[in-house]
């Protein structure tokens, strides 16, 4: 990736500002779009770029105090004036929208998820954009939000032909230990982009799994929406390689999944506590709730992988969270981590797929080869997540028990967001397949336990197996998370912003 | 009893829009059986040993070009071992047990009668036939009754492993099988279940691994002659295709696409995922008269490696997901219609094509209109992963109608039922037992 290509980029892909205790996302409208395009044109110089990763940690640029980007739906665009050639060229997931109906039932958004309950994004009250604001330093100050709650004011106002819709809030990252609501650590398994300096080296993805213009898994550039280079006079976006009569719209961008994900911390706590006097293997008291809510998610509360530590928490050093396999643990077939923990069929990495435990068919987990094509074919559904909490935690030390004997009204999830190249290859294979799938990985009616239980389609599904000799298996699971709002943004580069302000 | 498969291809009467018929087949769909799948009531009388069935109607523009069509395709259960003769008992069952609903949507067909007996029925039926030039099927050996009863035994074991007290492998192995056979005498789901005696037939074990070992080295074997003298004899053709034919342009296409095609795709999407299994429907005409006599060529030898190599592994051509596939010629050899049963969603299907599947499907499709570019039939064309789901999308077409008998069973967990129960009649060595306790899962 080269310089000019990180001053492009928007600083939200290439980081998820962990260092910046404070942020809202603002929702909107554009209800003007000369005035709206004015208002890109004088701000989108500000907005935070990638070219901080491009030098030495302590060595400038470095990131803004207050940082923001920018992101927009289809019809944000549409409303923006991008040409009808551009705007057909985006993924058609993107077109349709994430509230189209097959897409809801697709992705598990039914019942109380459905999207005609949503807070926002519902399909009668379109959404256009996305302003996401950043702001502190390490410990969060009262402070650092009045200052991102001005800036979004005095941004998106009528005068510069925006209506917000909503804005959602986030709890400071420093509170919350950089833990979930349910009490797990979170955001530990984030592939890096290949060719981005100062990265780490392992669990690289392709950059153009993420970025549009650059090269995917598959060694060719996603599909990327473009226009005649007749649109575009002042050549502010670049020439197609081989096509200079076309202009690319789309090069390094990424669609933006942004999903309102609600959290019930008490139900699935109290289901915890009734399941594991349930189950002969689990322990007694406390140990046995950690050790059932373990098995569920796969990570024990600190963050440690099961696949490492099967019997109890090991410590929680950060660089080893996320590196491991599950064959090179012993773990090919879901004695240590189930096949169905929640981790697991996020992310597979090595597990045997269609079915780990028919290794004629998927594969012999021992031969390194194996383990490195499932790798490979993984890595093909990756997703870079930049999500955070919204909503007070239960327990400030997320206290298994406090988390389930803590009364508490106020809602609480999590502001899931990732970014992707390719909608459906990506984010919604990753949800339709492996998340909601009750026959996932050879499994028979289990589905993702903290997000797919009880969902109409593909059939309501509601067991968890724990792999063994032999196999447990808790029935009934709750649906502990719902679906309140959500869309699909495309977050364009510096010079596609730069080329819709002068529309 | 086997499992075999019947098409029916009948040209629709007049033009479209086909308002009446769209209606019928509407009334089909929308009658449904209780519980997944968004199921029509008509094919779940399991009298009828229906597997996966479907009614697609291809409406074609009034040029002239294609006729419109309306098929009928049934997976169904047979203890006949003539594929004619069980076909036609198929049709016979069908029209004296549907007869009502079969005629509903026929009946807007050429060469059948407004209200006919079920004799006149089964005959236009019969007429109406067409035979595949591949067919592959997932799973063999196995009817409804029998996988409706491996799917309850495993959850009765799966049952009994959770609460059963922490033992030795093998004396928890007994304590199961005896569960087991005391069951047997209580729960109607487990009827005909003897676990004593030796298991009924199944996809020979020893053979499967044989076969999934195999490779490259199966494809070798299956290779006729003939095929290879006609590939050669092709050679300088096929040069010439692959530089000149036109592929599938991604980018003009979307960038024109019509409200028309939008809502293609929306009718599309709206008939997928009721079920873990779906059906999809591709309909593509061939690039030209001079490539049949190839694709016949290439088709055969596809099904020959479906009948001796993949029927018995469980997957077509490293594709897991599938449980009835087929190609078939319509309109005087002209149009390519492929209709498959898979687990899962389509860009799922789809991505394994791409990843697992590439080169025995080039080999299906290279020869229809817009294919992805293939080098010598078989390299590239769909591992040009974004444009090969393009093309398979853009010729794709909704299926109206789509049965299931076992909606919440995939290929890969129907398959592995059967290797547990064979595990419960057949008591596995020391070291098959931990394998057997991996597949209770």
């Amino acid at each position: 990736m080269t310089p000019e290509d990180l001053r492009d980029i928007q600083g939200l892909i290439l980081s998820g500002y962990g260092k910046k205790p404070a942020a809202r996302y603002a929702i909107f409208q554009i209800i003007d779009a000369h005035a709206a395009r004015t208002w890109l044109g004088r701000v989108h110089d500000g907005i935070q770029y990638g070219s901080y990763r491009g030098t030495r940690r302590r060595e400038p640029p470095f990131l803004g105090d207050l940082c923001f980007n920018v992101a927009f739906t289809q019809q944000g665009f549409r409303e923006l004036g991008l040409h009808e050639t551009a705007l057909s060229g985006f993924a058609l997931p993107f077109q349709e929208g994430m509230c189209e109906a097959s897409r809801a039932r697709r992705l598990g958004d039914d019942g109380e998820s459905a999207p005609g309950n949503w807070r926002w994004g519902r399909p009668e009250q379109p959404v256009h954009g996305l302003l996401a604001v950043f702001a502190g330093e390490g410990d969060a100050d009262p402070e650092d939000w009045v200052r991102i709650q001005e800036f979004i004011s005095a941004q998106l106002c009528r005068a510069h032909g925006i209506r917000v819709i909503t804005v959602l809030d986030t709890v400071a990252s420093n509170l919350t230990s950089r833990k979930e609501h349910f009490g797990f650590r979170d955001g530990i398994a984030n592939p890096r982009i290949g060719g981005l300096p100062r990265g780490r080296t392992d669990d690289v993805i392709a950059a153009g799994e993420v970025l549009l213009g650059q090269a995917n898994e598959y060694g060719k550039q996603p599909f990327s929406p473009e226009l005649p280079a007749s649109e575009d006079p002042g050549g502010i976006l670049p020439a197609v390689i081989g096509r200079p009569e076309r202009h690319d719209f789309g090069k390094n961008g990424s669609y933006l999944v942004f999903r309102q994900l609600s959290q019930d911390v008490q139900a699935f706590w109290n289901y915890i506590e009734e399941m594991r006097l349930t189950v002969p293997d689990a322990p007694p008291g406390r140990a046995g709730r950690e050790w059932l809510a373990a098995k569920l998610v796969g990570r024990w509360p600190n963050g440690t992988p099961l696949s490492r530590f099967p019997d109890a928490p090991g410590p929680a050093v950060e660089k080893e969270l996320d590196s491991f396999v599950y064959g090179q643990n012993r773990d090919s077939f879901g004695e240590r981590c189930p096949i169905g923990a929640h981790i697991r069929r996020s992310n597979p990495r090595d597990t045997a797929l269609p079915v780990p435990h028919d290794p004629e068919l998927s594969g012999d987990p021992q031969i390194d080869s194996v383990r490195e094509e499932r790798l490979q074919l993984t890595n093909r559904h990756r997703l870079l997540r930049r999500g955070r909490a919204y909503g007070p935690p239960v327990d400030e030390d997320y206290d298994i028990d406090a988390l389930r004997t803590q009364a508490s009204a106020e809602e609480r999830g999590l502001h899931f967001l990732c970014f992707n190249a390719n909608l459906s290859r990506q984010f919604e294979f990753v949800q339709s397949n492996w998340v909601q799938n009750p026959a996932f990985a050879g499994l028979s009616s289990d589905p993702d336990p903290l997000l797919g239980a009880n969902r109409e389609l593909p059939f309501r599904a509601a067991d968890f197996t724990i792999q063994g000799c032999p196999a447990r298996r808790v029935r009934k699971l709750p649906r502990v998370v719902e679906t309140r709002g959500g869309a699909y943004f495309f977050m364009p580069s510096r010079r596609a912003l730069a080329f819709l302000s002068r529309k | 009893m086997r499992q075999e498969t019947l098409t029916v291809v009948a040209r629709v009467a007049g033009v479209g829009p086909f308002a009446a018929l769209r209606a019928a087949l509407q009334q089909i769909a929308a009658d449904r059986l209780p519980g997944a799948g968004a199921r029509p009531r008509v094919f779940g009388d399991p009298g009828l040993g229906i597997h996966f069935a479907r009614l697609v109607l291809l409406e074609e523009p009034n040029t002239g070009e294609a006729s419109s069509s309306l098929i009928f395709e049934s997976n169904f259960d047979t203890t006949f071992e003539d594929p004619d003769q069980a076909r036609l008992e198929h049709l016979k069952l069908l029209c004296q047990t549907i007869r009502e609903p079969l005629s509903s949507v026929f009946q807007h067909c050429s060469g059948f009668a407004q209200d006919p007996s079920a004799e006149q029925l089964c005959e236009s039926l019969a007429n109406g036939q067409v035979q595949s030039s591949a067919a592959y099927q997932g799973h063999i050996h196995r009817d409804l009754a029998r996988v409706r009863l491996e799917q309850h035994l495993r959850d009765v074991l799966l049952d009994f492993f959770a609460q059963a007290p922490k033992a030795p492998p093998r004396e928890l192995y007994h304590a199961a099988r005896e569960h087991v056979r005391l069951r047997c005498g209580s729960d109607p789901r487990l009827a005909g279940l003897n676990i004593d005696q030796p298991a009924p037939p199944a996809p020979d074990a020893a053979l499967r691994s044989e076969r999934l070992a195999a490779g490259l080295a199966a494809w070798i074997q299956n290779l006729s002659s003939d095929l290879v003298a006609f590939v050669i004899s092709q050679l300088s053709n096929i040069r010439r295709w692959q530089k000149q034919d036109p592929e599938y342009d991604q980018r003009a296409r979307q960038e024109a696409w019509t409200e028309a095609d939008r809502r293609t795709f929306l009718e599309i999407a709206e008939t997928e995922d009721h079920a873990l299994q779906n059906a999809l429907t591709h309909v593509v005409p061939l690039k030209g008269a001079d490539r049949l006599a190839l694709l016949l060529f290439s088709h055969g030898y596809i099904d020959r490696m479906a009948r001796n190599h993949f029927n018995d592994i469980g997957q077509l051509g490293g594709i897991p997901s599938i449980h009835f596939a087929k190609w078939l010629l319509i309109d005087d050899d002209t149009r390519l219609v492929f209709f498959s049963n898979y687990d899962s969603s389509w860009e799922s299907y789809l991505g394994d094509f791409v990843d697992r599947a590439a080169i025995g499907l080039n080999l299906a499709w290279t020869l229809t209109a817009q294919y992805p570019t293939t080098s010598y039939l078989t390299r590239l064309g769909a591992s040009d992963e974004e444009r090969f789901k393009a093309w398979s999308r853009a010729y794709q077409r909704p299926t109206q109608v789509f049965y299931t008998a076992y909606p919440e069973l995939g290929l890969a967990t129907l398959n592995n039922n059967t290797w547990i129960r064979c595990g419960l009649h057949h008591p596995p060595g020391a070291a098959d037992l931990r394998s057997w306790f991996r597949r209770v899962t």
